[in-house]
């Protein structure tokens, strides 16, 4: 009998669980918009990318100062969540998106996924990471470097390669490892570093020439970093695409204090991303999505933006910390491509180099 | 006076069978509601949105291409390697483990289920670094892809067909061996016949796996394609919907062939049989059982054990040294991620609690439905294993364009959810040839002695299924933890960020402390999902009681 009514209890159950989950969602959002006892007691939504982090006490700063409380929701990588946003487009998820940047940016443009807005606060910002000058559909929040990183003791001073034709020599044969254009978004700005570098005509040369000198391609930054890099104990590759940044994340997040990074940086291997939020079309709330805007190009918030997600604050004014600028190398002259020419040729490209590294 | 007891009687009968026929209908009705809402609903709503301009040369023109052709292959191909190496790999593991008395017998087969549970992220690393032990260099993708497999899925032969052996009852195989019929004979004609229904269900279960696997193609294989990687491929390097929902719908009907004509089988050769719930291990007593035993443990070191200790190995490792430090960080505020570790695992042990008894009520409802003969129940059955092999782009972007109601798609809510429609079918697989195969005239009996319905399931359903609904419960719970499927596609709200979310964050930025933890994470959800484990088996072994 006992057993019966456990029975009949599961199926109780099973009929709260789906009436809960039903609610849930309205109980959750009442329950952070509580908070905000200012003016206009407003939530707006902000999606971003996997990697994004902020101090939650910089949020209760702008809660603060607007009375608007920030929700934010992670839509997976970069290319997830841009994805994302253009099937969602009708419907969108949230008011804001940050975390699209040049190799995406012409794609959500395409699809009129944004609403104009030019923050008074662009001033501050340099007129190279401003992409979308003319009509403002998107803010430059951040920039940073997609360059080829080596391991300091497997390749001493001197030793090291110093360009990317150096990457092919023989001299560096199998120690480098990148990642799939295909899967991941280094390794996209790492084809995209070669094809600026090369010419629309030279890359694919130099990419058989990569192949004969046994290039690895991973799927990700996480498997090659850490499975074939010799950064995880696992690889024994000696060169690994990352980030300029990457030594002073090696630094700050070491198991014993450092006085300097393992790793190191080749300045012209360098491929500039530049990350921008917008303002999503469908959105009820565009003036306290404004606010948000001008709040992620302020001074608070640009200020965390080094050490939480190891990429530059795009307002020149933001004060950058020592434990960041010591370690993390600045590039004076990244490769580019424009926007328009990487979204016009995506397909195309990866498509080649498909055939070149897999055939 | 005689005539009207016995009309008595078949009006008490036509009674039972309308009450049985609106039971029927109200168990398939919730099953299909559940479905529906979770897995129908969001993909019809997918489809129309992305497959609106799709004409049929568009479709020709898709199938057509060559490199679809080889991702089906592939996508076939590494599911039946995958199948046949856990089945191999699995079966002794599980014949061992429910016929023999050893030291360690409970533990071996709890430990099987461990890596159900890992992030594909790090089963990766732990993949990579036995084949580093093992000094074996530049694997074979497909090798790689299915030793991956089998170390993430021979859980299900184990405890599927495992808990199914417990329960054959010994006075069979004693019966044969009186009438002189050889072990090798008894094995492959009276054992392995009986345990069909439990190999067919683990097969179906690992096959649909293994087709939708994602993370393992994508980091083992080596660039190798499959139906799911290009569905995601296309869905979100190309933003190509159409071509995206093509592959998406293509696959969803292969699976539902598939699983439909498992359900068919299923019902062919599940027979009602003898069924103890008593112990019936023996011990150990011939130098061949002896290596026999121990051949078996072998396997289980290097397929499960030597990945594991990999990944311990690496959570202890601090600095040149060992130590602890990695876990007692776990419970240390995170310079990335706001929250402790610790909060991450909570969050996951609440969601997967809710999974769980949602994915077994709901699966105990199924079942009930399904057991019956007819149509509507083979369908219902092919249903309700579907969503191990529905594409989780495709499933997770549905989501996306159905719950926009008060954003019910990115609240923490719809995780339980999704994860509970991953952990139904795994339910149902564990628990559906425990149900066939009880003896229909052990019902009858009861009826007739004057046991009332719940009194059947209580004393008689329950006891001889029980266990198969714990070992379902455990797999629905480590998918939950372990986080695979359409949630890995959903948007999540900052404050339900779970421990897989966790690892893959920790993982993604250079430093050796972020990487300690992260793999101090996957040990603790590991080691959480191994206790479960070694729980539910200690309860299964404390009780006796025996039904013919």
């Amino acid at each position: 009998m006992k057993k019966s009514l456990w029975l009949g209890f599961l199926v109780l159950l099973a009929a709260c669980g789906s009436s809960t989950s039903e609610t849930g969602a309205d109980g959750d959002k009442t329950s952070t918009s509580g908070k905000s006892t200012a003016n206009e007691d407003q939530t707006v939504r902000l999606i971003t990318h996997d990697s994004f982090d902020m101090d939650p006490q910089v949020w209760e700063t702008f809660t603060d100062e607007s009375g608007i409380t920030v929700e934010v929701i992670k839509g997976g990588d970069a290319g997830e969540l841009v994805s994302k946003s253009i099937l969602t487009k009708d419907n969108p998820e949230a008011d804001v998106l940050f975390g699209i940047d040049n190799s995406f940016l012409q794609r959500g443009l395409d699809n009129e996924l944004f609403v104009s807005y030019e923050s008074p606060t662009l001033a501050d910002v340099p007129q190279t990471l401003q992409l979308d000058a003319e009509q403002n559909r998107v803010t430059p929040i951040d920039f940073g470097d997609v360059c080829v990183n080596y391991w300091k003791d497997a390749l001493p001073e001197g030793k090291a390669p110093q360009s990317l034709e150096d990457l092919a020599k023989p001299a560096f044969a199998s120690t480098f490892v990148t990642q799939n254009p295909e899967t991941s978004s280094p390794g996209f700005a790492f084809l995209l570093a070669t094809i600026s570098h090369f010419g629309e005509d030279g890359w694919q040369d130099y990419w058989k020439n990569l192949k004969t000198n046994g290039v690895e391609v991973s799927t990700g930054w996480e498997d090659a970093y850490y499975g074939e890099f010799l950064a995880g104990g696992e690889g024994d590759k000696a060169l690994v695409t990352s980030y300029a940044s990457s030594p002073a994340a090696e630094v700050l997040f070491a198991e014993e204090p450092l006085t300097q990074a393992p790793t190191g940086v080749l300045d012209d291997t360098c491929f500039r991303q530049i990350e921008f939020a917008g303002i999503l079309q469908g959105t009820e709330k565009t003036e306290a999505a404004q606010q948000l805007v001008d709040f992620m190009l302020s001074e608070p918030f640009q200020q965390e933006i080094p050490l939480k997600m190891f990429v530059s604050p795009a307002n020149s004014k933001a004060t950058i910390p020592a434990e960041f600028s010591d370690h993390a190398v600045s590039i004076d002259e990244p490769l580019v491509l424009d926007p328009e020419t990487i979204e016009a040729n995506r397909d195309k490209w990866t498509q080649q180099w498909n055939e070149i590294v897999f055939q | 006076m005689k005539s009207c007891s016995s009309r008595k009687r078949w009006r008490l009968a036509k009674n039972v069978t309308i009450k049985n026929r609106r039971n029927q209908l109200v168990f398939t009705s919730v099953t299909f509601l559940f479905l529906a809402v979770t897995l129908l609903w969001p993909l019809a709503n997918l489809f129309t949105t992305t497959l609106a301009d799709v004409s049929i040369s568009d479709l020709k023109e898709t199938f057509a291409r060559s490199s679809l052709q080889k991702a089906v292959r592939l996508t076939f191909i590494q599911a039946a390697f995958s199948t046949i190496a856990a089945l191999a790999i699995g079966l002794p593991v599980a014949h061992v483990t429910t016929r023999y008395k050893f030291w360690g017998c409970t533990a071996l087969r709890s430990i099987t289920v461990v890596p159900f549970v890992i992030p594909t992220l790090v089963a990766a690393v732990a993949i990579r670094s036995t084949f580093d032990f093992f000094g074996v260099d530049d694997v074979n993708p497909l090798f790689a892809i299915v030793a991956a497999h089998v170390f993430m899925s021979i859980a299900i032969v184990t405890k599927i067909v495992g808990g199914f052996w417990a329960t054959l009852h010994p006075a069979l195989d004693e019966a044969a061996q009186l009438l002189g019929a050889t072990p090798w004979r008894r094995f492959v004609r009276l054992q392995l016949r009986l345990l069909r229904p439990a190999i067919a269900a683990a097969a179906t279960v690992i096959f649909l796996f293994s087709m939708t696997s994602f993370g393992v193609i994508r980091l083992l294989g080596r660039n190798s394609r499959t139906l799911e990687t290009e569905i995601y491929r296309y869905a979100i390097a190309r933003t190509d919907f159409e071509t995206a929902g093509i592959l998406a719908l293509l696959q969803v009907v292969l699976v539902a062939v598939l699983a439909y004509v498992a359900a068919r089988l299923q019902r062919r050769i599940s027979t009602p049989r003898h069924q103890t719930v008593t112990h019936t291990k023996q011990k150990i007593m011939t130098w061949r059982q002896r290596i026999y035993v121990l051949a078996v443990c072998v396997s289980v070191v290097v397929t499960v054990i030597v990945p594991m200790a990999a990944l311990v190995e690496k959570s202890l490792r601090v600095g040149e040294q060992f130590g602890l430090a990695n876990y007692r960080r776990l419970s240390q505020p995170n310079d990335l991620l706001n929250v402790t570790p610790l909060d991450t695992l909570l969050k996951s042990l609440l969601f997967a609690a809710a999974a769980t008894l949602l994915a077994t009520a709901v699966a105990g409802i199924a079942v009930a439905a399904i057991r019956h003969h007819g149509s509507a129940a083979r369908i219902l059955e092919t249903l309700v294993f579907l969503p191990l092999g529905v594409s989780s782009v495709a499933l997770g972007f549905g989501y996306l364009v159905t719950f926009t109601f008060a954003e019910f798609r990115s609240s923490p809510w719809v995780l339980p959810l999704s994860h509970a429609l991953l952990g139904l079918p795994l339910v149902a697989a564990a628990a559906l040839p425990a149900l066939r195969s009880i003896n229909p005239t052990l019902l009858w009996s009861a009826t007739t002695l004057g046991a009332s319905p719940t009194r059947i399931v209580s004393s008689i359903v329950w006891p001889l299924t029980r266990q198969a609904f714990f070992a379902g419960a455990l797999f629905a719970a480590a998918v939950s933890l372990g986080e695979f499927g359409a949630a890995s596609f959903l948007s999540r709200s900052d404050t339900s960020l779970t421990a897989p979310l966790a690892i893959y964050r920790l993982s993604s930025q250079p430093g050796d402390v972020l990487r300690g933890q992260a793999m101090a994470l996957s040990v603790t959800l590991a080691a959480i999902v191994g206790l479960l484990s070694y729980v539910a088996e200690k309860m299964r072994s404390a009780r006796t009681a025996s039904i013919f």
